[in-house]
């Protein structure tokens, strides 16, 4: 299973964090039972953004995605699970 | 409304702005953000035609509007008190920006890669003008000759041949955007009802609002009594609870904190016994809430103003009524809509309006953590579950039935939502038949999914109508979220 943590900090869920918290429920089907979503208090690198990275910020196995979207999470998320 | 690196930017360029303007760090800190937001790339053209983008969405942010002045914007920047007015700007509520707005092609029809050159040949053949020919085992249409009817595209059965379209141009209902001798658009502020629609539409972000941002920075820093009304459909907008979104705002400086639906408590019974009257007289009642439909029906639809509830929107209900209590402090609405910052303007009893995104920049500017915040008590008074409901489309409608009496034909009532074809046709048979109310909404769902929205409205139905059902089951305020 793979941990999916998006930051529900202000910063990140006003930057689209706050729809990515819908995946849940919309990953398609060859990701639907095999990623645990959560939302996630401040992860504290909007304030740093090392490299110039933008929130929002989402961690897959505590690997930093930065200006995630939903297409973009997907992929990673997809990426993740051929890693393993 | 998709959340796409369009918005993220603009809502990035928005919340920096306001931290500069918070921080009294106008200069240099306006000049070097636009070096801070596009790092210099491999094209230094793109470099600086970025940057010079960025510079013009700055001025609208901090409330002024760039229409009216003549520098260019890297010469605004260096001196930019210069330009800010102690006065909230009266004039036009979008603007766009000719630096960022692309020109897009419109109204051209063109052949796309998806042609297979087949044999046969509709499109070339359906032509009046002779337009359309093969070139390299391809249809090629002359645009000097093309008179973009349209017949080719739907003749194509591939689907190799569209029309391009300005996105804003597209949506605008009143078609109040025209172009200039570059393709440049500009908005004609006569024309325009203040729906937003070509504000999200725009891939380039070149339309921007006038904010009022500044103001009610300003207004938070004085003695006056500030209070924040906010439209029901903040739920779901931002993260964190009810009770801690009110806290954030308290932190902001905002001395108390209404639910708008109060308002709508306020006027539902009146509007309700209006409904009645034009029920018993064959007459039509259409509802008073949407300022863009108001505008629209003065524009497009004159013949049904006399139609138009008296009753004041929840918005200029609350705000009056506490405008009445305290006519010194300062009343702010806070929701989804631009709209309401004309008829706040209009009815003059709202001091300043703030789009939920907007909001949501001075809560990143001021860099207030709303889900880690402790929970305020809730609003300072309880709306009603049906006033609560107004925010979603067929709210406002429910609302009113649930006051009428036994036996009232309910089925009179409907809703209307959007500009289109369909919608004036419904509107104008309306008069005619049993009709005797209507609910308008100029957005599709209703306020949810205002322009103005910081989060998608999705989210916002969902825990609205879970927070309406358990309310309406324990008969209490519901769960306290956000």
């Amino acid at each position: 299973m793979i941990h999916l943590e998006i930051c529900s900090g202000t910063t990140c869920y006003v930057m689209g964090g706050g729809a990515l918290l819908l995946l849940a429920e919309e990953l398609p089907a060859d990701l639907a039972g095999r990623v645990l979503v959560t939302g996630s208090p401040c992860l504290e690198l909007c304030r740093n953004q090392p490299g110039g990275r933008r929130a929002p910020f989402v961690k897959i196995d505590g690997r930093i995605l930065s200006s995630a979207t939903v297409e973009s999470v997907i992929e990673a998320l997809r990426e993740a699970l051929d890693e393993d | 409304m998709k959340i796409d690196a369009t918005v993220r930017r603009r809502r990035d360029l928005m919340s920096q702005v306001i931290r500069c303007y918070m921080h009294d760090k106008l200069f240099p800190g306006l000049t070097l953000l636009p070096l801070k937001m596009v790092p210099r790339s491999s094209s230094s053209c793109t470099t600086f035609s970025e940057r010079e983008k960025l510079r013009s969405r700055i001025l609208p942010i901090l409330g002024v509007n760039p229409d009216a002045i003549r520098e260019e914007p890297e010469e605004i920047l260096l001196d930019i008190r210069r330009f800010l007015k102690p006065k909230r700007n009266e004039g036009p509520l979008l603007t766009i920006s000719t630096e960022s707005c692309d020109g897009c092609p419109d109204g051209q029809v063109v052949v796309t890669d998806s042609c297979r050159g087949c044999e046969a040949e509709s499109c070339r053949t359906v032509c009046p003008r002779g337009a359309v020919s093969v070139v390299n085992g391809r249809s090629f249409i002359d645009q000097e000759a093309c008179v973009s009817c349209g017949l080719c595209i739907r003749a194509c059965r591939f689907s190799a041949i569209v029309k391009l379209e300005k996105p804003c141009r597209k949506v605008c209902p009143t078609n109040a955007l025209s172009q200039d001798e570059q393709g440049i658009m500009h908005i004609d502020e006569r024309k325009c009802i203040a729906c937003g629609a070509c504000y999200n539409s725009c891939p380039f972000g070149a339309v921007t609002p006038v904010s009022e941002l500044r103001y009610v920075i300003d207004a938070l820093r004085t003695d006056r009594k500030v209070t924040a009304i906010i439209a029901p459909s903040f739920i779901g907008q931002y993260p964190g609870t009810m009770g801690q979104l009110i806290t954030a705002l308290k932190m902001l400086g905002f001395t108390s904190v209404y639910d708008v639906a109060v308002g709508a408590d306020m006027i539902a019974t009146a509007e309700a016994e209006e409904w009645k009257e034009a029920e018993e007289n064959g007459n039509l009642l259409l509802s008073s809430c949407c300022p863009a439909y108001q505008n629209f029906l003065s524009q497009r639809l004159s013949d049904l103003k006399p139609s138009v509830s008296h009753s004041p929107s929840p918005m200029v209900a609350l705000a009056g009524h506490l405008k009445e209590r305290d006519p010194r402090g300062d009343v702010v609405f806070i929701g989804p809509c631009i709209a309401k910052k004309d008829e706040a303007r209009k009815t003059g009893c709202v001091d300043y309006v703030l789009t939920f995104e907007e909001l949501g920049a001075l809560l990143v500017a001021s860099a207030v953590d709303v889900q880690e915040l402790e929970e305020s008590a809730g609003f300072d008074r309880i709306p009603s579950s049906h006033a609560r409901g107004f925010a979603i489309s067929g709210g406002v409608l429910k609302a009113l039935s649930s006051l009428q009496k036994d036996g009232f034909p309910l089925d009179h009532g409907m809703r209307v939502e959007g500009f289109s074809c369909e919608t004036v046709r419904m509107l104008k048979q309306a008069v005619t038949d049993e009709t005797s109310f209507i609910e308008l909404m100029a957005c599709e769902g209703g306020c949810i999914n205002g322009p103005g929205i910081s989060c998608t409205s999705k989210i916002t139905r969902r825990k609205l109508l879970a927070d309406i059902a358990e309310s309406d089951e324990t008969g209490s305020a519901g769960k306290k979220r956000a």
